[in-house]
C-alpha cells in the first residue's frame, strides 16, 4: 500500500500544513485476521519526521 | 502539536480511509501502534500511539467505529527527559457507503471526538469535536485507489485555528486473492 496527503496546521502562527507519505504491507493470513506494517515519513516541517507503523485486525 | 493524531482511521497503516464496512452483524477490532521520533538541534523528541479501533456493521454498508487511544511523549532536552503518558480523546464515527457503481463507491463518515484525554497533558483537547469526510474508492481487482477529503471542527481551548482541511489519496495492490477487503 502507498498512501500521501496532507492536513491543515492548527496554530496559528503556522501558515503552512502538514504533509505525509506512507508504504506499508498488510498480509491477510486469514480472511479473519491482518497484520501490517509501515513507514511514514513527514514531507514537512511539522510533525516527526519518520514514524513505524504496525497493527493486526480481527474480524469476526 | 506532535501531528499523531489519534483518529478513528482507515485500514493501518494507511490514514487514507477507503469505503469498505464489516457488513451487517460483523465486526472488526484493529489493535494499532505508531511509534515517531524525530532529533531536533536541541533534542530529541518521541511519540507513541497505541490504538484500539473496534468498527461494527449496522447495516450492510453502513459501520459504527469507536477508537480509543493512549498515548505516550517524550522530550529530551539539555539533558532533561520530560514524559507524559494517558489516555487520549475518544472517537466515534459512522462510515455509510451510500453509492455505488461497479468498482467505483463513494462513502460519507462523520465523526466526533470526546474530551477523555487530559488536556493538561496535552493528550485531549478540552472540548468534543467533530469532522466529516467523503471517501471514493476505485477498486479494479487487485488494484484500489482511494480519495478522502474531509473538514474537523478543531474545537479548542488553545486558540488554535477552528477549521481545518484533511486530503489524501492511497493505492493498494493485492499480490494474493483475498475475498475481500475491509477497513
Amino acid at each position: 500500500v502507498i498512501d500521501a496527503g496532507a492536513d491543515a496546521a492548527p496554530e496559528r502562527e503556522a501558515d503552512t500544513y502538514y504533509a505525509f507519505s506512507t508504504v506499508g504491507l498488510i498480509a491477510s493470513l486469514t480472511d479473519k485476521f491482518d497484520v501490517d506494517i509501515g513507514y511514514r515519513r513527514a514531507l514537512t516541517e511539522l510533525g516527526l519526521i519518520n514514524t513505524a507503523l504496525a497493527g493486526l485486525a480481527l474480524r469476526w | 502539536m506532535l501531528l499523531l493524531a489519534p483518529v478513528t482511521r482507515a485500514a493501518h497503516p494507511l490514514i487514507t480511509e477507503d469505503t469498505g464496512t464489516q457488513g451487517k452483524g460483523n465486526y472488526q477490532l484493529e489493535l494499532t501502534t505508531e511509534y515517531g521520533r524525530e532529533r531536533r538541534d536541541d533534542g530529541l523528541e518521541t511519540a507513541n500511539l497505541n490504538q484500539a479501533v473496534l468498527s461494527y456493521g449496522v447495516r450492510e454498508n453502513l459501520d459504527v467505529i469507536l477508537g480509543v487511544p493512549h498515548l505516550r511523549l517524550t522530550s529530551t532536552a539539555a539533558g532533561e527527559r520530560t514524559v507524559v503518558n494517558g489516555g487520549g480523546d475518544v472517537g466515534i464515527d459512522v462510515k455509510w457507503r451510500f453509492h455505488e457503481r461497479g468498482d467505483f463507491s463513494v462513502a460519507v463518515k462523520p465523526g466526533i471526538t470526546l474530551p477523555t484525554g487530559n488536556s493538561d497533558k496535552e493528550l485531549g483537547s478540552a472540548r468534543v469535536r467533530s469532522s466529516i469526510y467523503l471517501v471514493t474508492s476505485y477498486t479494479p481487482d487487485p488494484w484500489g485507489w482511494h480519495l478522502h477529503a474531509g473538514y474537523v471542527n478543531y474545537n479548542n481551548v488553545q486558540g488554535d485555528r477552528r477549521s481545518l482541511w484533511h486530503f489524501s489519496t492511497a493505492g493498494w495492490y493485492i499480490f494474493s486473492s483475498p475475498s475481500s477487503t475491509n477497513s
